[in-house]
């Protein structure tokens, strides 16, 4: 669909949805899958298909409800002004800390892989330079080079997968048991806590068109991501194995890096770069305009482009300061994020669903 | 020098944003801008002091009292 100069459609929002669940996809799902579920790890991403339903349902509904409104005021509808500024502010805090941990995770993941003499500040700087410059075009050319882009994406990951299918073992897969399913709903919350940073995205609604389409487009979203975070978890649980996925630093790459076609074609792995680059780079900056976009409903600004160059500052300083380590930084991945986003992923838009509801009521009561 | 060198780019960066605002008379954007330079510039330095040893992962393995 056509849209205006500072507007996108639904489809283009859920095109970067997805290729910003590409970069955890090829950094953390395997291994995380592998480590709770073990063999199982490959059936985790279809118990996320029902939370993500519900939280497209539950977002569909409620702008459905506030036609041409944006999450920001949506919330302020229901919870007043100070409880919903109070409310956005904890949603600023956590776009900041993910733009600050992806950027962080980008420079230490190029580093540990290809470009091992180069320090990460450096990495840093030049890839804020760039989210700095295209964030003044607005967010249209993001949404616009991700409908561009991802087709390119999900034909190298298909190239990949068929190229490792013959390595895949299939007692590395299989049996599933049973009693595995305790393990896969473990294995599965890294998955759905990915999923969940399309609640914030709707923050950026009051730019979006052709609203109507969006449980139909959703759901083909779904699909796309939930099949591609399978095809990545199967190859990647498949020639490995659990117990190597788990323990490797870069499951993905360890396994790109064993394709070999008749001797020929080799050290593709070039490829999964040029997919984290990008993958990072749009994961970055969307949390970068959506936290621009929250400073500017809670402060009651008019226009936040003069806010980039120093929130790109600002951001530079944090990526560095966030760990000492990339050790510290897998740990807080592990343990805490998941839980951080399903509370303001999908428990917090269930409780805002709710609330809809009941002012309703009581409106058609008062009535 | 580090400090020396944050303190400038901080600095460089309000004025060139600043200048329009003032223009504009967008007196709410311009006190946030300068709101955000004074962040920058007390988590900048305060990176540059313990930049062996500075870690917001930590702070929130703290508050959460997880580890």
């Amino acid at each position: 669909m056509r849209t205006g100069k500072d507007k996108i459609s639904v489809r283009q929002l859920l095109f970067v949805l997805t290729i910003m669940a590409s970069s955890p996809t090829t950094r953390l799902l395997p291994k995380f899958a592998a480590s709770k579920a073990g063999q199982a790890g490959w059936v985790s991403p279809l118990v996320s298909v029902v939370p993500f339903v519900i939280l497209i349902l539950i977002i569909d509904s409620l702008l459905t409800k506030y036609k041409g409104q944006g999450m920001d005021a949506i919330i302020t509808n229901i919870f007043g002004k100070f409880l919903g500024k109070v409310i956005l502010s904890v949603y600023l805090l956590w776009a900041v800390w993910l733009a600050a941990m992806f950027m962080r995770y980008y420079s230490e993941r190029l580093t540990s892989s290809i470009y091992p003499d180069i320090n990460n500040n450096v990495l840093i700087l030049f890839t804020l330079i760039a989210i700095a410059y295209i964030m003044r075009s607005g967010f249209t050319v993001i949404a616009r080079m991700s409908e561009v882009m991802l087709p390119f994406i999900g034909m190298a990951l298909i190239m990949l997968a068929l190229f490792l299918l013959p390595k895949v073992r299939t007692d590395n897969l299989l049996p599933v048991y049973f009693n595995d399913i305790g393990p896969i709903f473990e294995g599965s919350f890294a998955i759905t806590g990915t999923l969940s940073y399309l609640f914030p995205m709707f923050f950026l609604s009051d730019n979006l068109v052709n609203l109507k389409s969006f449980r139909k487009f959703g759901y083909i979203a779904t699909y796309v991501i939930i099949s591609s975070i399978m095809v990545v978890n199967i190859i990647t649980i498949g020639v490995l194995s659990s117990a190597t996925a788990s323990r490797c630093t870069m499951p993905v790459l360890t396994v790109v890096k064993q394709i070999s076609l008749m001797d020929t074609i080799e050290n593709i792995e070039a490829i999964v770069v040029a997919i984290w680059i990008f993958t990072d780079f749009t994961l970055v900056t969307t949390m970068l305009v959506i936290a621009l976009k929250l400073m500017k409903s809670i402060f009651g600004l008019s226009d936040a482009t003069s806010l980039i160059n120093i929130s790109a500052v600002l951001l530079y300083f944090l990526s560095m300061g966030i760990s000492t380590n990339k050790f510290e930084l897998e740990a807080f991945s592990d343990r805490l994020l998941p839980q951080i986003n399903l509370a303001l992923g999908y428990v917090f838009p269930v409780v805002l669903f709710i609330l809809s509801k009941l002012k309703r009521k009581n409106k058609a009561a008062q009535n | 020098m580090r400090t020396f060198l944050l303190v400038l780019i901080v600095i460089v960066v309000i004025v060139i944003d600043i200048i329009p605002l003032i223009k504009k008379k967008q007196r709410k954007e311009a006190v946030v801008l300068l709101m955000l330079g004074a962040i920058t510039l007390a988590y900048g330095y305060y990176y540059n002091t313990h930049s062996h040893t500075a870690s917001l992962v930590d702070l929130v393995f703290n508050i959460f009292n997880t580890r």
